[in-house]
């Protein structure tokens, strides 16, 4: 691997990994919701470094996975942010 | 019908009954119990052609795939058909009892419907042919009676039905682990008349086979009222009557007893048994058993307890005839089944009857008892007198034969140990009797009624079975009698019987 | 298996049924329920139908690997298919009011479009998908119709699921970095080891574990599973925490070689008896009547990593691992069910005050014995056949002490279920509600605790479907 493409994974990796620790430790429900968002950025940079191939020439089935996942994570973060409404609106009853 | 179905039509008859009942509407009262009535006789007929059947030479088992290697199997032996038989006369009778006893109870389309399931757990023991299915059918015996010690709802049958779950379970899960074992270690746990590892041409080290004895005879002895295992049967006799008379001193205590005849004769085999020493502990905890029981019942001052304690006490003599490895003793210890269960259940109709009639529960009240209930408090007597062990009754029978069992081989501490038991039965029956016949009733009360002392259905049973019990002496010598089967089932184990 | 049907057909409309169904009740939203309802009951159909192109595979839309969908049916799918469709028919019959809900029926449909997708998926990132839509699906329903508990509820679980898939996703982008192939047959047959193998399978496992609920990640799933709708939490505990567990058992016994699972056979193991003392213990002292059926799940779920902990050293305990499941799906379901009648007859779910809802809860009551009895373990049903099934074979393998440990976590079970047994014998007070369901929950419920007590019949044919070769 070259030093962009190892810097760009270890970038990837870290995201992941601060991602992850938002979503378990934080207290407040939108911190970890945007946890999950960037624990997602740092899976799909992830895949898109895969997506290089040796010879200059570019894997599709990354980009295809890429584009599933961040609109599996758009519906989520919807779901998310519609639900953290309605805990606010119904501690509030 | 095709006879090879006989035990299993035996097995769903009663099943079906309890279905039907529980799906007949609460207020077709009159229905139910005719359909109830109908289960009832039809199981007799049933047990009866199959003992026709097998008397004339023929044997039937149905096997059912159940779990990969391990079928269900019902099966009709000698002793089977002796406890089926035995189950089947007194589901009729005790049936009749109920009706009569419940007349103003509530929830009595659940209490008949999980009778008949009783029922069918018991004859599923009884003609169970192999481990695996003793297990289930002994399992939905304690799911079944349950709801029959809690019936009456409130917080002591409440409490009683956990205590009786406890233990119950408690036992049940012990039976399962045995049968797990036995299955991992042998592959399988047929009822073999001989013993199923005495003849296996390879079986599992001795330490293992030591281990799943002692474990299937702490799971049976739970229900056998073993003690320390027997805390349950005092507990649970919250329940009503009919409860404790068919379940409590017949079917539920005679499972376990039955469990163990077969786990000693039809799983390890008499030969193994001896070889690995395992019937000498039995028969220290059968002895133990015998005396705590008719200690404590000295104790007690209300009725059913003290029955209670008495069948913990009695329901031992079946261990004892078994662990004693002669065939006269055995002989003994597995007709006391029959026996025990015909006094026994005389005596909890009659405590029944008496509470119904009178509302006395307690034995200090039941002076001059035999003026008001002269026919109820006959047939008491008579069982007593069984249970005491005179002739001529069939108590005696039993004592007889494990006595005499028990002096052949050499073991004259059982002798003793049998004139002890008589002593106390005779210690804590003959007051009864006494305060019953020869004392005065307190002024005013238990006068003679006009007409009938009580319900027929309620007086009626104990005197039936109170006789049942004079003839099963009178006729003991006969073939027919429960004595000529269990001479049958004997001879096969042993080889030989030398009756005194 | 002679293929008579096309099992093009089936296994696509498998998949895509459901999802028409759910536009459907988006379009004719005053149908929505019926249409939720009969989609539920022609899932079932088609499932049944599926049994006779078991070994069939098909890619949606004639578009192969890597980028098309393909979706294969061994006799292992076909029995996670065979006992989740009968649960959202009868749960969806015995439901209307709560599909009733806005929103509910379309999050039902997409919700067995998932679950299908996941038994059927062929490859390692569908099953991604596959999961996040069943998450999705679950999370939105756990909040519907129900109070703020449920909704915070609903959100936690929307956070576990979230991190659990993505957890799931890293390792499967790591596997791909490591192969370049993502169809599990063609994952295993690359023969990854050491690190390359070692961090996905761990990264999948931590997020498949948390989805699934298995201790001690289960913090979850009580409050999810206590607070929803009553066929919601059926849905949840027979169906949804079993899909993470299928992928699980899929990428150990499939994606990775057979070493690698003796490997990590200990921790499974240890998993699984912690889950089945916590839950067990929890349950025991549970108050409400939902949170101790939640905690019975989490228990039970224990009995399927302890079987998982085993699939190395004897394949019995792969049918041990199934059988569990599909006992525990249609019992759990059953006893949701009984419990939400029951619950609404007495007016409260607080289990010391409990009593008899009366004589037309009849079907309900019977449900619940069945069901509590399958739950234990006990003699004929299928929570039977799978205990007594991991004993043989652990026994077998030479671990004694499986047999024991799983007689006396029966025991446990029985304790807590005896406390309902108890309930149901106590009378209730003067005024007693009638019931205001109408007979078809009971007997819905009952349906699905029969199945559970015929299951322990079935042993044989089970062994035969997921034992084969596919």
């Amino acid at each position: 691997m070259s030093p962009v493409d190892l810097l760009y994974t270890a970038v990837a990796v870290a995201l992941f990994g601060l991602g992850l620790g938002a979503l378990a430790l934080s207290a407040r429900p939108l911190k970890k919701l945007l946890g999950a968002n960037v624990m997602g950025t740092g899976v799909f940079s992830l895949l898109i470094v895969t997506a290089r191939g040796p010879d200059g020439a570019t894997d599709p089935v990354p980009h295809a996975l890429v584009i599933t996942g961040i609109v599996v994570t758009v519906a989520a973060t919807g779901l998310g942010l519609a639900l953290i409404r309605r805990t606010r609106s119904a501690s509030k009853d | 019908m095709s006879p090879a179905w006989l035990p299993l039509a035996i097995v769903a008859t009663t099943l079906v009954s309890g279905v039907v009942i529980f799906l007949t509407p609460d207020r077709m009262v009159r229905t139910r119990s005719a359909l109830n009535l109908l289960g009832a006789v039809a199981t007799l007929g049933l047990v009866g052609l199959l003992v026709l059947r097998v008397s004339q030479g023929g044997s039937y088992a149905t096997r059912m795939p159940f779990l990969p290697g391990a079928p269900l199997v019902l099966q009709s032996d000698a002793l089977s058909l002796l406890f089926c038989g035995l189950s089947a006369v007194l589901w009729l009778i005790t049936t009749l009892y109920a009706v009569g006893y419940l007349r103003h109870g509530a929830h009595r389309p659940r209490f008949f419907g999980f009778f008949a399931f009783c029922v069918s757990a018991t004859m599923g023991v009884a003609l169970a042919g192999n481990l695996l299915t003793f297990l289930v059918f002994y399992e939905m015996l304690t799911i079944s009676t349950y709801p029959l010690v809690t019936h009456r709802g409130d917080a002591a049958s409440l409490r009683a039905g956990r205590i009786y779950l406890a233990y119950t379970l408690g036992g049940g899960a012990m039976l399962l682990l045995g049968t797990m074992l036995l299955y991992a270690l042998h592959g399988s746990g047929d009822f073999v008349v001989g013993g199923l590892l005495s003849q296996a041409e390879t079986r599992p080290g001795d330490g293992a086979l030591t281990l799943v004895f002692a474990v299937l005879i702490a799971g049976v002895g739970v229900k056998a009222a073993l003690v320390p295992l027997h805390g349950w049967l005092p507990v649970a006799m919250v329940a009503p009557a009919p409860v404790s008379a068919l379940l409590h001193a017949v079917a539920v205590v005679k499972a376990g007893a039955f469990g163990i005849v077969r786990i000693v004769y039809d799983l390890f085999g008499q030969t193994l048994a001896e070889t690995l020493h395992l019937l000498p502990p039995l028969s220290v905890v059968a002895a133990a058993t015998i005396l705590w029981g008719s200690i404590r019942a000295l104790g007690q001052d209300d009725l059913k307890r003290r029955l209670a304690y008495s069948t913990v006490s009695q329901v031992s003599y079946i261990a004892l005839g078994v662990s004693l490895a002669h065939p006269v003793a055995a002989l003994g210890g597995i007709i006391h089944l029959v026996h025990q269960g015909i006094m026994k259940i005389t005596l909890f109709f009659c405590a029944g009857a008496i509470a119904e009639t009178t509302g006395i529960k307690k034995i200090s009240d039941m002076d001059g008892l035999g003026r008001r209930m002269p026919w109820t408090m006959g047939a008491f007597t008579v069982a007593a007198i069984g249970m005491i062990g005179l002739p001529p009754t069939a108590g005696f029978v039993t004592k007889w034969y494990v006595s005499s069992g028990a002096l052949e081989s050499g073991q004259t501490w059982v002798m003793v140990l049998m004139l002890v038991s008589s002593g106390f039965n005779a210690a804590y029956f003959l007051p009864i009797i006494r305060r019953v016949w020869f004392a005065d009733p307190p002024p005013g009360t238990l006068l003679r009624p006009k007409g009938l002392e009580a319900s027929p259905l309620l007086f009626g049973p104990p005197v039936v079975t109170a006789a049942l019990t004079v003839l099963a002496a009178l006729f003991a010598e006969s073939q027919l009698s429960p004595l000529g089967w269990a001479e049958a089932l004997v001879l096969r184990e042993f080889g030989f019987v030398e009756t005194p | 298996m002679p293929t008579a049907a096309s099992p093009d057909a089936v296994l696509a409309a498998l998949v895509v049924l459901p999802l028409a169904a759910a536009l459907g009740t988006l379009v004719l939203p005053r149908l929505a329920p019926a249409v939720a309802t009969a989609a539920s009951w022609a899932n079932l159909a088609l499932v049944a139908f599926a049994f006779g192109t078991i070994g069939g595979e098909t890619w949606l839309a004639g578009w192969s690997a890597p980028l098309g969908i393909g979706l294969r049916l061994d006799g292992l799918a076909w029995v996670f298919l065979a006992f989740s469709a009968p649960v959202f028919a009868l749960a969806a019959s015995a439901g209307r009011a709560t599909l009733a809900e806005d929103g509910a029926a379309t999050l039902w449909t997409t919700l067995i479009a998932g679950v299908n997708a996941i038994f059927l998926g062929a490859d390692l990132f569908n099953l991604y998908v596959g999961l996040e839509v069943v998450s999705l699906s679950a999370a939105a329903l756990t909040a519907v119709g129900a109070g703020a508990a449920a909704a915070r509820a609903a959100l936690r679980y929307l956070f576990v699921g979230l991190g659990g898939s993505l957890l799931y996703l890293m390792a499967v982008a790591s596997i791909y970095r490591a192969t370049g192939a993502l169809d599990i047959g063609l994952v295993a047959s690359m023969g990854l080891q050491g690190p390359a193998l070692a961090t996905p399978l761990a990264l999948a496992t931590a997020g498949l574990l948390l989805k699934g609920g298995v201790a001690p990640f289960h913090f979850w799933l009580p409050p999810a599973h206590g607070n929803a709708a009553p066929i919601v939490s059926a849905a949840l505990s027979a169906v949804v925490v079993k899909t993470a567990l299928y992928v699980l058992l899929r990428l150990w016994l499939d994606v990775a070689p057979q070493t690698a699972l003796a490997d990590a056979a200990p921790i499974f193991r240890a998993l699984g008896l912690l889950a089945v003392v916590v839950g067990g213990v929890a349950a025991l002292r549970a108050l409400r009547l939902k949170a101790l059926i939640a905690y019975s799940t989490v228990a039970q779920l224990g009995y399927m990593a302890l079987a998982l902990g085993f699939a190395a050293e004897a394949p019995g305990a792969t049918v041990a691992f199934v059988a569990f499941a599909a006992a525990h799906a249609l019992a759990k379901s059953g006893l949701f069910v009984a419990a939400g009648m029951i619950a609404k007859a007495n007016g409260h779910d607080e289990v010391p005050r409990l009593t008899d809802p009366g004589t037309a809860y009849g079907p309900a009551k019977a449900a619940l014995a069945i069901s509590g009895g399958a739950l234990a373990g006990l003699p004929p049903t299928g929570g039977f056949l799978a205990k007594w099934t991991l004993a043989q074979d652990a026994a077998a393998a030479g671990a004694w002490w499986v047999a024991p440990a799983l007689v006396a976590a029966g025991l446990l079970t029985a304790a807590y279920m005896a406390r309902l047994a108890t309930a149901m014998m106590r009378d209730p007070p003067e005024n007693a509600a009638a019931d205001e369901g109408g007979p078809l929950r009971g007997w819905s419920a009952l349906a699905l605790a029969s199945a559970a007590l015929l299951l322990g019949f079935l042993g044989a044919p089970l062994a035969a479907l997921v034992e084969a070769e596919p």
